[in-house]
């Protein structure tokens, strides 16, 4: 399983990479205006890094699924499928790498958007006065906290581990049924939209319905464990049928 | 030891690519596994992999089915590159250590050495023919108790392929099988002591390429021409 994990972290690497790339173009321009009190650059890094963080734990998912459709649709398949591993450790390896980064690159923004904010507030004073009054009157209203801001991230990572989950669910299935066919990326799309969509209308009729606070820390607890549960049993139904049904 | 093929089938939507298939191979032997393209030669090998589950029918090893576990045990060379391109050749050997304890690294490097090939070149910047000779090395660098290799003379020259030609018979010792697909019958008539036929996806026969000699006295590729004279090469 060690081995499994290994080569799946370096075959994401070269992305990784350009991510890293990415932040830190931003995060100059965005310490240059910071320092330099130049508007533009000020504006276009916080941008950047406000975007670029929902692109990368996007991309870090979606190049997930994309090196599923690879690794059962191409010849490197067998690189996989010859070694003596089940597919509940070959689809375990995938889950686990993607879950590390997703969280790890999760972590990453949350630490450099905390610091990028202090930096802020330290150079500006008055900065930190406008969060303090937004805060409270945020607080008086809607109660915002730590515990709710922290389980709504985790809110977001269990989902976004559910639609991996999928994603992946969808291209085993299209493997197995039509093994390499045209066209068969666009079935496979087809499945994953159909699944997420009904699965999130189930959700907003029920959970969502129960609570009138959006932010509200039962609720998130709710979906975390939603979410988690329903990666689990994806990963399990996805590496049954690649053990008893998938042919590369 | 002995692998059998119990009226293995594979079906793919509006095709049979293997029907029917029974036969029971043997340890000390190498096999030639012969037949047109697209006769269902190198769907066979997959289901003997592990990489092609049969739609009917069954493959086993030493009396049980083929699974994980005999892929610790079963060595397959597939006729296209399957490398991650990002691999070197060194890369490539280790991937193989990290996943087979049968994998000798000694081996593959005397093999390596054998067939010019270097540790630092790049999989993506390979020639077909260094490709074929990397494929080769890293197949037979395996201790394994089957080879299975498809097609493993196309694409290198007349030097590569007499490399290869020694490569398998140093390592085809009496307590192995081994089967070998190839077009160049002729050039497999030297290396191999059974033939296997297979024709239009259906098991056309397997005979030992002496008694052809004595009994019927033609070659083995006289006999391939006899087998399938009528069928029209794809």
């Amino acid at each position: 399983m060690f081995n499994l994990i290994k080569y799946e972290l370096r075959k994401t690497l070269g992305l990784k990479f350009i991510i890293l790339i990415m932040f830190a173009i931003f995060q100059v321009t965005y310490l240059i205006g910071l320092y330099g009190e130049l508007d533009t650059p000020l504006v276009f890094g916080t941008m950047g890094l406000t975007f670029g963080s929902f692109v990368a734990i996007i991309l870090i998912g979606v190049y997930s699924i994309r090196l599923l459709r690879k690794d059962l649709n191409t010849k490197q398949s067998y690189m996989l499928f010859m070694t003596p591993n089940n597919s509940y450790k070959i689809l375990g390896a995938k889950v686990i790498e993607n879950g590390i980064s997703i969280i790890v690159a999760s972590l990453f923004v949350i630490l450099l958007g905390i610091l990028d904010i202090s930096l802020l507030t330290t150079k500006y004073s008055e900065f930190g006065d406008l969060i303090a009054f937004i805060n409270q009157a945020l607080g008086d209203l809607q109660q915002i906290n730590t515990a709710s801001i922290v389980s709504t991230v985790c809110v977001m990572i269990a989902e976004w581990l559910y639609i991996v989950g999928t994603g992946f669910f969808a291209i085993v299935i299209i493997a197995t049924l039509l093994n390499g066919r045209k066209h068969n990326g666009i079935a496979g799309l087809g499945i994953f939209f159909l699944i997420t969509f009904i699965v999130r209308f189930v959700i907003n009729k029920t959970v969502s319905r129960s609570y009138d606070i959006n932010i509200s820390l039962a609720h998130n607890l709710t979906l975390i464990a939603i979410y988690i549960v329903l990666a689990i049993v994806m990963y399990f139904v996805t590496a049954w049928i690649m053990d008893n049904k998938l042919s590369v | 030891m002995k692998l059998e093929s119990i009226n293995a089938t594979k079906k793919f939507v509006g095709k049979v690519a293997v029907e029917d298939i029974s036969m029971t191979l043997d340890e000390g032997h190498i096999y030639a596994l012969l037949g047109p393209n697209g006769s269902g030669k190198t769907t066979w090998m997959k289901m003997v992999a592990g990489l092609i589950k049969p739609s009917a029918g069954e493959i086993r090893f030493n009396d049980k089915p083929v699974d994980i576990e005999s892929r610790k045990t079963i060595a397959y060379m597939s006729t296209e590159p399957f490398f991650y391109d990002w691999m070197t050749i060194g890369d490539v050997g280790k991937y193989y250590q990290d996943f087979f304890a049968d994998f000798l690294m000694d081996r593959y490097d005397e093999l390596l050495a054998g067939m010019e090939l270097d540790k630092l070149l790049k999989v993506r910047t390979l020639s077909s023919g260094m490709m074929a000779k990397l494929k080769i090395a890293v197949t037979m660098a395996r201790d394994a108790a089957v080879y299975m290799l498809d097609e493993p003379l196309n694409g290198i020259d007349l030097l590569a392929r007499d490399e290869v030609m020694r490569t398998i018979l140093t390592y085809a010792t009496p307590e192995k099988i081994m089967i070998i697909s190839s077009h160049l019958v002729e050039e497999l008539e030297a290396v191999v002591d059974s033939v296997i036929f297979i024709k239009d996806a259906r098991f056309a026969g397997i005979h030992e390429v002496e008694e052809l000699r004595i009994n019927e006295g033609i070659s083995l590729a006289d006999k391939y021409r006899e087998v399938f004279g009528k069928v029209k090469e794809a």
